[in-house]
């Protein structure tokens, strides 16, 4: 039992951190982004590019990969979605977020084809045991960088002056505009953040699990459970709700089969729904849905 | 008439035609005709909740999922003799299933709203789908095989064809009848402003489910055809995702909310994929998520959408005139009774102690200086807050914490002093919507539109979208919308606000009238003149207390209501007015 | 009475919310150093001229001009750093911050940022309340406070030209006057103020002059004591 609950921390730190964007960009912007889980995926595609053809470790190719889907994101943002946000539906954000996810699901495809990938690095195969449990060791590395670039992004949110833009912008827009912030470049610099956290975590999503390009919308799915669990707009809501899921989905591997941990996590989502949309952490920034 | 009679001509010959199509066409035209109707039924079946209602499922794969298993298993476990009656049956059983999973997850999902109910329902459909791969159900092979179901001398495609011919017709027939009749106007209601509604009767937990049912159970019922035509079933081929983002796309593209709209974009979504791309499926994705994106930046409303401005039929007013009066009669006991209300917040006391009885048939107005707690008490006598203590009554009953759509059922009717009207109808329609769920029956609401709209001079504005009123026309709307339900009470916060003197004096010329009909209206103002005007009865709240009561000459005299209200420094200058405006 | 060109210039300035009129026809002037009123009932339009004004809405017609430039299609952000500051309606502070981070974004602007220090003590000495509560959460503060600090905080940008959007509102009497008497201060650090109130009588007794709108138009100006003695002012008073 402890191992399930030591392997339900592990792979929820990593939850955790592969929603911290979508948890950013909805805490702050109030969009609901699905091409999220597409963010993802580019990234560990992209660390499986640099491993397969430099041999660089995944890990280390973070920082490149961050950068990368910075740029991309902001890019995406002034060019597009702020043009849905100005369509002021409700739906609009989500229908475009959605078809440009479709649409690159079906690009990767082509460009990778659809096989089954895995990155794997040398250590990948090894393990060390502590007091009875087994942890592998990339578990155990991709558990230090989730929580190490959650910390990031907190000390970002928390210390920074663009975080304090950031948090101000979020909690009163029209306030912020009337001091004088862009925030139309604030909402760009916001979601380059989250997808530079994106694609961090998915490399490290390409180091444990095979991927291709279809599962990109359970990794969707999985940051907005994450969301409602732990609540939008921090990093520690995130963390908290990742874990959460990730204990959850182990113990239901455990217990009930493993075929069965996406259907628990949908449970969840309805039940947390039902009885506290806004999340055990509520949103970061006071705004509520 | 002979309009009625052409279109029925046409029905007839559209039918024949396509009925004798299939003769003279090839294999694969038939074939890719039978996906259009495939498309264009699930389309028109999901734009029942998506277009009229606003519910938009991201999920209806599920339920053609579980349509197609439900057929599969039931012909591979019960052998029901003719080929016929398996697609019968199957069918049927589809279409119960996916109606039954629908009614047992309406009420929690139908709880959420927008965006989350759309990825909620995802979220149902992938579950779905992995529980079809892993549960024994498939026992241990990867799919179920199907019987072929179609008569020997009948080439297959052409029988499908058929099939989802007839189904397409039960997804517009059933389309159609609910586009005609008062569900359609409290869907529409439901999805321009879903808190505005219940506020004038609509059960939109009700229809919301009922929609939802009826969605479900036709798109199981196609699922089940579908799962026939295939001839063998996998948890990928039976719930298709993609398919199920392709109704979506569908309706966006054709016109979402219009009964053509969703057969248009199946249309022209199969002509592109089937014979412009010829089925490449390594770019469906790619072009669908192209093609919605830009459908919802430049034609939000789709193609139709565009075009069609809802020019609602201009029918005119029924002879017989109809009453606006309350259809309960009163005694002289008070309408509402206040008693000892405190309202109490964090750290501040909103209300301390303010009891009050509005008599029968008289417009009882509340007066306070900004902040004085006349919004709370507003508040407080539509149950919308419930106080700290004390007791609301209405007609001898409490109704301090009932539900809205109980309130509006009892005969009291709210107007806000921020007018919502739904945006996207016509004034006949936002009218109608309070005509259709108050206390006439649907025979009657035309009639009492009618007078709704004469009383508030809204007559000639009747077919005018409501987004498009200027403000003075937006606040007798939202009295139209009022009185056309026929309250006993009507509860009206500051309905004078930004008005200037010709329309304030209309407004207070429509409370005039109401009263003289017989109904109770209790107003919260702030504007001396007018309460000076038409008050009966007058009640001065400051600082959370009620400090003066009693007719309108009275309570403009005494000092602390001068005092209170209109402020130390200007008070003479203020008074001294006052009297003049007053003589 | 007013030689030199005025610093604001608002022309025939419209907007329409969806179709709906909110601004038909606003014209309307503030000159150096001046204090001008903007007055009108609930729903003339005076919240919707302002934020024409101040950028957060696009001004649909008209022209605006400060300090001889065309600023009818800046963006908020840049018509902030041009030297105009709108305090909203509602005050709208950063709840979740403090009194000095609140501060402290008031003066983001560019043109405010090597003031910084000056501003601050400017500030606190015209507000010392707001000095012996920095670290407190703004979301946490009273009505009159929150409104002290949204002043405050449209003071630290550095403004020739502050707008103040119905300061009164939700404020218990006793509060508005203080407050009145505090906007005067402000005055005389050598800013000018347009402000926008339904509270006539406080308006008119801090301003030199005043503009009337009715229904999306200007239909009335003159000097405060012009406007004081004028019947139609003293009817919009009472009430139509």
């Amino acid at each position: 039992m402890l191992q399930a609950l030591a392997d339900g921390l592990l792979q929820g730190a990593v939850l955790s951190l592969a929603a911290a964007g979508f948890s950013l960009v909805f805490g702050v912007m109030h969009v609901l982004n699905l091409t999220h889980g597409v963010t993802v995926l580019l990234g560990a595609y992209l660390a499986l590019l640099l491993w397969r053809i430099l041999g660089i470790d995944p890990l280390l190719t973070i920082p490149l990969v961050a950068a990368l889907l910075f740029a991309l994101g902001y890019a995406y943002q002034r060019l597009l979605i702020q043009i849905a946000i100005r369509r002021a539906s409700l739906m609009s954000t989500l229908i475009v977020t959605l078809g440009i996810a479709l649409a690159l699901r079906n690009v990767l495809t082509l460009v990778f084809s659809p096989d089954v990938q895995a990155i794997r690095p040398s250590y990948a195969a090894e393990h060390i045991s502590l007091g009875g449990i087994i942890l592998d060791v990339p578990h155990l590395l991709a558990f230090a960088a989730s929580l190490l670039l959650l910390g990031l992004l907190a000390v970002i949110l928390d210390r920074t002056s663009l975080g304090r833009i950031i948090r101000a912008t979020a909690q009163q827009p029209l306030a912020a505009r009337l001091c004088a912030v862009d925030v139309e470049h604030v909402f760009g610099l916001t979601f380059g953040l989250a997808a530079a956290f994106a694609g961090a975590s998915g490399v490290i999503v390409g180091m444990l699990f095979p991927f291709t390009p279809t599962t990109e919308g359970y990794w969707t799915l999985y940051a907005f459970v994450v969301v409602v669990l732990g609540g939008a707009g921090s990093p520690a809501g995130a963390l908290l709700g990742g874990l959460l899921l990730g204990v959850v989905g182990s113990f239901t591997v455990r217990w009930i089969g493993p075929a069965f941990p996406n259907a628990m996590a949908f449970l969840v989502l309805v039940l947390m729904l039902l009885i506290r949309p806004n999340g055990l952490l509520g949103n970061a920034f006071g705004a509520s849905r | 008439m002979r309009g009625r009679a052409i279109a029925i001509a046409a029905i007839v010959a559209g039918i024949a035609l396509l009925l004798a199509l299939p003769s003279v066409l090839s294999p694969f035209q038939v074939r890719v005709l039978q996906n259009l109707f495939f498309a264009a039924a699930l389309a028109t079946a999901w734009n029942i909740m998506g277009g009229f209602a606003g519910y938009w499922s991201f999920g209806h794969a599920g339920f053609l999922g579980v349509g197609a298993f439900a057929a599969a298993l039931l012909q591979e476990h019960l052998d029901l003799g003719s080929p016929a009656a398996a697609l019968v049956a199957g069918i049927a059983l589809g279409a119960a299933l996916a109606a039954i999973l629908a009614a047992l997850l309406a009420y929690p999902v139908l709880r959420l709203r927008g965006a989350y109910f759309a990825i909620a329902m995802l979220g149902v459909s992938l579950v779905l789908s992995e529980l079809a791969s892993n549960l024994d159900i498939l026992e241990g092979g990867v799919g179920i095989s199907l019987i072929a179901v179609g008569p020997e001398w009948m080439a297959p495609e052409v029988f499908y064809y058929g099939v989802f011919l007839l189904l397409l017709a039960v997804s517009l027939a059933v389309a159609t009848t609910i586009r005609t009749g008062k569900l359609h106007y409290g869907l529409a209601a439901i999805r321009e402003d879903e808190d505005t509604a219940p506020m004038l009767g609509v059960p939109t937990l009700r229809y919301k489910t009922i929609v939802f049912v009826l969605s479900a159970g036709i798109t199981g019922a196609i699922g089940a055809a579908y799962a026939f035509s295939l001839g063998y079933i996998t948890a990928d081929s039976g719930f298709r995702a993609d398919v199920g983002l392709d109704i979506v796309v569908y309706c966006l593209l054709g016109g979402i909310g219009t009964l053509a709209g969703p057969l248009l974009g199946a249309a022209m979504m199969i002509f592109l994929t089937q014979v412009v791309l010829g089925n490449l499926l390594q770019v469906h994705l790619l072009v669908t998520g192209i093609l919605i994106t830009t459908i919802v930046l430049l034609l939000p409303n789709g193609i139709l959408g565009a075009f069609a401005r809802r020019n609602r039929r201009s029918i005119p007013a029924p002879v017989v005139a109809a009453t606006l009066s309350p259809p309960i009669g009163h005694g002289d006991a008070p309408v509402l009774m206040l008693d000892n209300i405190t309202v109490q917040f964090r750290g501040l006391r909103a209300l301390s102690e303010v009891s009050l009885a509005v008599p029968p048939g008289k417009i009882y107005s509340i007066i306070g200086p900004n902040g004085a707690g006349k919004s709370t008490l507003f508040n407080v006598v539509t149950a919308y807050l419930r106080p700290t203590e004390g007791v609301v009554r209405y007609r001898g009953e409490r109704i301090d914490g009932m539900s809205t759509l109980h309130l509006s059922r009892s005969g009291i009717a709210r107007a806000f002093q921020i007018a919502r009207p739904f945006q996207g109808m016509s004034v006949l329609d936002n009218i109608m919507v309070g005509a259709l769920f108050g206390r006439s029956g649907p025979r009657d609401a035309r009639a009492v539109t009618e007078a709704a709209l004469r009383i508030t001079g809204l007559t000639d504005l009747r077919d005018q979208p409501a987004s498009s009123l200027p403000i003075g026309h937006l606040r007798r709307l939202e009295l139209a919308r009022v009185i056309a339900a026929r309250p006993d009470l009507i509860l009206a916060d500051e309905p004078c606000a930004g008005l200037n003197a010709t329309e304030t004096l209309d407004v207070e010329r429509i409370l005039g009238d109401l009263r003289a009909r017989g109904m109770t209206i209790v107003l919260v103002e702030h504007d001396m003149a007018t309460i000076m005007r038409i008050s009966d009865h007058v009640c001065v709240i400051s600082a959370g207390s009620k400090i003066c009561e009693g007719t309108p000459d009275q309570v403009v005299r005494d000092p602390r209501v001068i005092e209170a209200y209109l402020g130390t420094p200007a008070s003479k200058l203020v008074s001294a007015s006052l009297t003049t405006a007053v003589d | 009475m007013m030689q030199a060109a005025p610093l604001l210039l608002v022309e025939a300035v419209g907007y329409a919310y969806n179709g709906a009129v909110a601004v038909e026809n606003v014209s309307l002037t503030v000159g150096s150093d001046e204090v001008v009123a903007l007055l009108g009932s609930n729903g003339a339009g005076k919240s919707t001229t302002v934020k024409m004004i101040a950028g957060a809405l696009r001004c649909q017609r008209g022209v605006i001009r400060f300090d001889g430039t065309d600023i009818t299609r800046l963006k908020c952000h840049d018509v902030v750093e041009r030297g105009i500051t709108l305090v909203p309606e509602g005050r709208l502070v950063f709840p979740r911050m403090s009194v000095r981070e609140n501060l402290e974004l008031g003066a983001h602007a560019r043109r405010a940022r090597p003031r910084f220090a000056e501003n601050l003590d400017r500030v606190f000495s015209i507000f010392p309340r707001l000095a012996e509560r920095q670290p407190q959460l703004a979301g946490l503060m009273s009505g009159g406070e929150q409104q002290m600090l949204a002043i405050a905080r449209g003071l630290m940008s550095a403004p020739r030209l502050m707008i103040l959007d119905e300061p009164s509102l939700g404020l218990m009497p006793s509060l508005v006057e203080t407050l009145f008497e505090l906007i005067g201060g402000i005055r005389t650090a050598g800013i000018s103020l347009l402000v926008v109130e339904q509270n006539v009588h406080q308006a008119l007794s801090i301003a030199d002059r005043g503009f009337v709108l009715e229904k999306g138009v200007t239909t009335l100006s003159g000097t405060g004591a012009e406007l004081l003695h004028n019947d139609f002012v003293r009817r919009a008073f009472l009430g139509h």
